[in-house]
């Protein structure tokens, strides 16, 4: 019997038991008991073409109240002077010999630079509120997490897309984001700004491009791995959002096939994951099913009933909106700019459904996968 | 991104749902010790939220239909286009969307049931047998299998990473101490001695990889310690397989896959990360859903026959095991034929630290002909019915059966070919077991309340006899290998007129003789009344016999468990001294062949040749063999 023969040929790797005080080894492991700081953080931010605001970036950075060890910008092969605003603003540069295609490229280049037990990627174009470094940290003290992510609000709140994102952001962060991280399960680590530990990311072999959303990616891997993922609203950043359709059109384009092609390719592992799983196909049967009854279904009841009462479809749940972002809003003491922004976030969504149903019958229906990289701004 | 509409569609109820259940949650996480995160201020925060867009709802829905109202009533009246009251909007949309909700939700569950515990695998271990109308004690030919792997998992983690020196003395001293422990077989002192090493240097390796090994049995705390180990030594791949293997043994199969991949990753082709991956497939293989469709076919020495289809179902949903069983029967003898519909659901409660419990509950249909014709063309009614007194009877000995509430001969109505007109009935069937096998060894309890039908003839159908029994068995280990099981029984077989009782109680040692078993076992068992409803009701039956017990496996994977027992047998009639003694046998065989990854071919041959002992038999003198072919298929 093959066990039997198993048994009889154990082998045991030498082991080494941890000298507290050897060098670059001791570096990598979260020190257990002693508390968490900046110094035990690398930044990594990917890079292309960012000089107008990697900048600001490496400012915000440099003025955390726990700094990180080091900031490492990866200029992938930018035509502009990303490199150069970069290193002038402190961080350390460096420089892939081709551009990497995508941003999942890009950080896992810079991973192999990271000689610190916590990683952090971080957008060119997202700045950090002072304290968002230090209010990550603690969520590490725990063994079993791997990533952690925190709040996310747009820098720029003027035009009707950016206004659709800030009641987009300051809705799901306040709300869903919360109930899933009571259940353990963040749906995703976003990708503008999240701290990972650095074993587990290396483990996983950093961040991957088989998809066109490395953070939906890396965060379920981590899930089915049986590691911990935790939000922390408090840890807050300022993306730029996309300000013309044009660009929101890229982003959505982006985040709709990433999303579509994570569910494909994570499916049944995720089935393995309580309340992950359940969240999963809720949001995929909305992206799809419901998004097809929200756009087309409504106007032909509409049209085939005769009456204009259907259309209160697109609103009835405005309340349900409106509470949590009123409620994220008063914290933040931004009511009168969400008020403002809440027609817009019905526009955004319709716009969202309708890319998201458009990705649902390219990837799976036609079996057309969309793997081009661009920037949404 | 948000996939989906944020707000609304099912994402909006599922949401909403899971904010009104955290209070819930919360109290029950508290009341079992665990803390969540964040606390009451997030839980009243969300729930907060959730219950003011439940009002706002309301509200919108309230505004929406006056409004509708107040335009409807300013504007020309229209017959169509009339608008339709808020009420019902909000019913139909609070109706639709709660249906489609838990319709994606069921739907993920079962995906998951069915998937996500699919095998490509090694042949899985067949399982334990079906309760049969007639008692036949079985043994499954995987419990020989399932000894040598625990063996081997005792093996591979009794083997530690070597001591290595240590710069702190006081962790030292700790460290030897508990070494010294854990290679004495004192786990607790081992335990507390790591955690001590732990408290003065928190990141010694080998104390947590230590103490992860000594909290197996919590798994929270393994899977925490192991990880950890795994931070502090992530080159070492016996770290990933730990976590591999505690996440296997709390179900979670295809998370273990990714670490012992990662483990083969730092050591391709280490033969224990092979290992210990296939026993990962083994489990979930066998965890999942499986239909097993049977045939059995029987004689008996009465000359009734028993054919039987059975199909049964059964699946794996966390750490329960849930079946359904659907089988028919057909017994017939020279005389008439009855029929046996059955339908039965099972619940097996996952292990926890030693008990086991299942449950099962059923139903079945009995078809059999309204009287048992046993008239002048048949055979002379067998020893059950009190009829003409048996040859070994004095006469002036009163006749057998007299004594009062003796139930009279079941009426003789010839029909000459004519048909007979049939009964049907349906009884509630059911099976409550406990079994309590301590993990450290020692004494192992069996409980067992069963309630069924007996089927091995028409006779019993048409009477319609049902058994309610309470079964215990208790085992004792004493030396080394010896083993004492104690028995005890108290049927009350209840038929459509009469109540009887039967008690029994009985012994056995057991202990090895080279690759089989042996056991010298004694059984008594006796009646309180005679009957004529169709099994043998003896005041006293008594059983010694010694049995032999083997598992073979063969090189194809083949393996076949033979039970083999030969000894004495005396019964006394009611109202009769003991019979002489008697010969009496028995033989059980079951072959398990592997056909593929998850499937498996079944035979059974059972024989006896007895009047019963711990059985209930049809007659004085019974003779019985039976055979059952199955299939075990994966799904």
């Amino acid at each position: 019997m093959t066990f039997s023969a198993g048994a009889l040929q154990l082998k045991r790797q030498l082991h080494r038991v941890r000298h507290p005080s050897s060098g670059t080894r001791a570096a990598q492991v979260v020190p257990f008991g002693r508390r968490l700081l900046g110094s035990d953080v690398t930044v990594i931010v990917p890079a292309y073409n960012e000089a107008a605001s990697v900048g600001d970036t490496v400012r915000s950075l440099r003025a955390q109240t726990s700094p990180p060890r080091e900031i490492i910008v990866v200029d992938d092969c930018s035509t502009d002077a990303t490199g150069d605003v970069a290193r002038a603003a402190g961080a350390t540069v460096v420089r892939p010999p081709v551009n990497t295609g995508s941003k999942a490229g890009a950080q896992t280049f810079a991973l192999r630079h990271v000689r610190t037990p916590l990683t952090v990627a971080l957008d060119a174009d997202t700045v950090l509120a002072p304290d968002a470094l230090e209010r990550l940290l603690p969520a590490f003290e725990a063994p079993g997490v791997a990533a952690a992510c925190g709040f996310v609000l747009p820098k720029h709140v003027k035009t009707i897309w950016e206004r659709g994102r800030y009641v987009e952001y300051l809705f799901a962060f306040t709300y869903y984001k919360r109930l899933q991280e009571y259940y353990g399960k963040p749906l995703i680590s976003s990708g503008c700004f999240s701290m990972y530990r650095t074993e587990v990311l290396r483990a996983h072999g950093g961040w991957s491009n088989r998809t066109l959303a490395e953070d939906m990616d890396l965060t379920w891997s981590f899930y089915q791995a049986g590691h911990a993922v935790r939000f922390v609203p408090g840890a807050l950043c300022y993306p730029i959002e996309p300000h013309s359709f044009d660009l929101m059109r890229k982003q959505l384009k982006r985040w709709s096939h990433g999303f579509v092609q994570n569910v494909r390719l994570h499916w049944r592992g995720l089935l393995a994951v309580p309340y992950l799983r359940s969240a999963v196909a809720v949001a995929f049967w909305d992206a799809t099913v419901a998004a097809a009854a929200y756009l087309v279904l409504l106007p032909i009841l509409a049209l085939v009933l005769q009456t204009p009462w259907v259309l209160l479809g697109y609103v009835i749940d405005a309340p349900a909106v409106l509470v949590p972002v009123l409620a994220g809003a008063v914290r933040r003491r931004e009511v009168g700019r969400a008020l403002a922004s809440i027609p817009a976030f019905f526009v955004l969504r319709t716009v969202n459904a309708l890319f998201f149903l458009r990705a649902f019958f390219a990837e799976l229906v036609l079996g057309r996968s969309f793997k081009v990289y661009e920037k949404g701004h | 991104m948000t996939a989906g509409l944020p707000g609304t569609g099912v994402g909006g109820m599922f949401y909403l749902l899971s904010a009104l259940v955290m209070p819930l949650r919360e109290v029950y996480g508290r009341a079992r010790g665990r803390s969540t995160s964040g606390g009451w201020r997030a839980v009243f925060l969300q729930a907060g939220l959730a219950l003011g867009i439940l009002a706002g709802m309301w509200a919108a829905g309230w505004l929406l239909g006056a409004g509708v109202a107040a335009v409807h009533a300013a504007l020309p009246a229209r017959s169509a286009g009339a608008p339709p009251s808020g009420n019902v909007l909000r019913t139909v949309a609070l109706v639709v969307s709660l249906g489609t909700l838990a319709a994606v939700l069921l739907g993920v569950e079962l995906l998951g049931l069915w998937l996500g515990r699919r095998a490509p695998g090694p042949p899985d271990e067949p399982d334990e047998s079906h309760p049969e109308e007639i008692e036949i004690p079985k043994r499954s030919a995987a419990a020989g299998r399932r000894r040598v792997l625990l063996a081997v998992a005792g093996l591979m983690t009794a083997q530690a990473p070597p001591l290595a020196a240590q710069t702190s003395s006081p962790a030292h001293a700790h460290l030897a101490r508990a070494e010294s422990a854990y290679a004495a077989g004192e786990p607790d002192v081992a335990e507390r001695e790591y955690a001590a090493v732990l408290e003065v240097d928190p990141e010694n390796s080998r104390a947590t990889y230590r103490l992860g090994e000594l909290r197996r049995r919590d798994p929270a705390q393994a899977l925490r310690l192991f990880r950890r180990y795994v931070e502090l030594e992530p080159s070492d791949p016996w770290g990933y397989m730990a976590v591999g293997d505690v996440l296997s043994r709390s179900g979670q199969h295809e998370a273990a896959l990714v670490w012992y991949d990662a483990a083969l990753r730092l050591a391709p082709g280490e033969r224990d990360a092979v290992v210990g991956r296939a026993r990962v497939l083994a489990r979930r293989a066998q965890e999942a859903p499986a239909l097993e469709p049977t045939v059995l076919g029987s004689q008996d020495s009465d000359g009734s026959t028993v054919l039987r289809f059975l199909a049964a179902l059964d699946a794996a949903a966390g750490g329960t095991r849930l079946g359904a069983t659907f089988s028919r029967t057909r017994t017939g003898d020279r005389l008439a034929s009855a029929t046996v519909d059955e339908t039965a659901f099972q619940a097996r409660g996952p292990p926890h630290t030693g008990w086991s419990v299942s449950a099962t509950v059923g139903a079945a249909r009995l078809d059999a002909p309204a009287v048992y014709s046993n008239g002048s063309p048949g055979p002379p009614p067998r020893d059950s019915t009190p009829g003409p007194p048996p040859q070994d009877t004095t006469p002036g000995r009163p006749p057998q059966d007299t004594t009062p509430g003796t139930p009279g001969p079941k009426p003789v109505a010839p029909i000459p070919g004519g048909a007979q007109s049939r009964r049907v009935t349906v009884v509630a069937t059911g099976l409550l077991r406990a079994r309590w096998r301590p993990p450290t060894g020692g004494a192992a309890v069996d409980l067992r309340l069963k309630r069924d039908v007996l089927v091995a003839t028409p006779l019993l159908v048409t009477n319609g006899v049902i058994r309610t029994e309470l079964h215990g068995m208790v085992d004792l280990p004493l030396a080394r290998a010896v083993k004492l099981r104690g028995t005890g029984r108290a049927t009350l077989l209840k038929d459509r007129d009469h109540e009887n009782r039967r008690t029994g109680w009985g012994g056995a040692i057991a202990f090895p003789v080279g690759r089989t078993q042996m056991s010298l076992q004694f059984h008594q068992a006796g009646f309180a009344r005679p009957s004529t409803a169709g099994y043998f009701a003896p005041r006293l039956a008594q059983t010694v016999e010694a049995e032999t017990y083997v598992e073979i496996e063969t090189a194809r994977s083949v393996s076949i468990a033979l039970t083999v027992a030969a000894g004495v047998q005396r019964v006394a009639r009611q109202g009769a001294p003991p019979s002489p003694w008697r010969r009496a046998f028995r033989l059980h065989a079951l072959t398990v062949v592997p056909l593929a990854p998850g499937r498996a071919l079944q035979l059974e041959l059972e024989g006896e040749d007895s009047s019963g002992g711990s059985l209930i038999a049809t007659s004085e003198r019974w003779r019985y063999g039976s055979a059952a072919v199955g299939v075990r298929w994966a799904m």
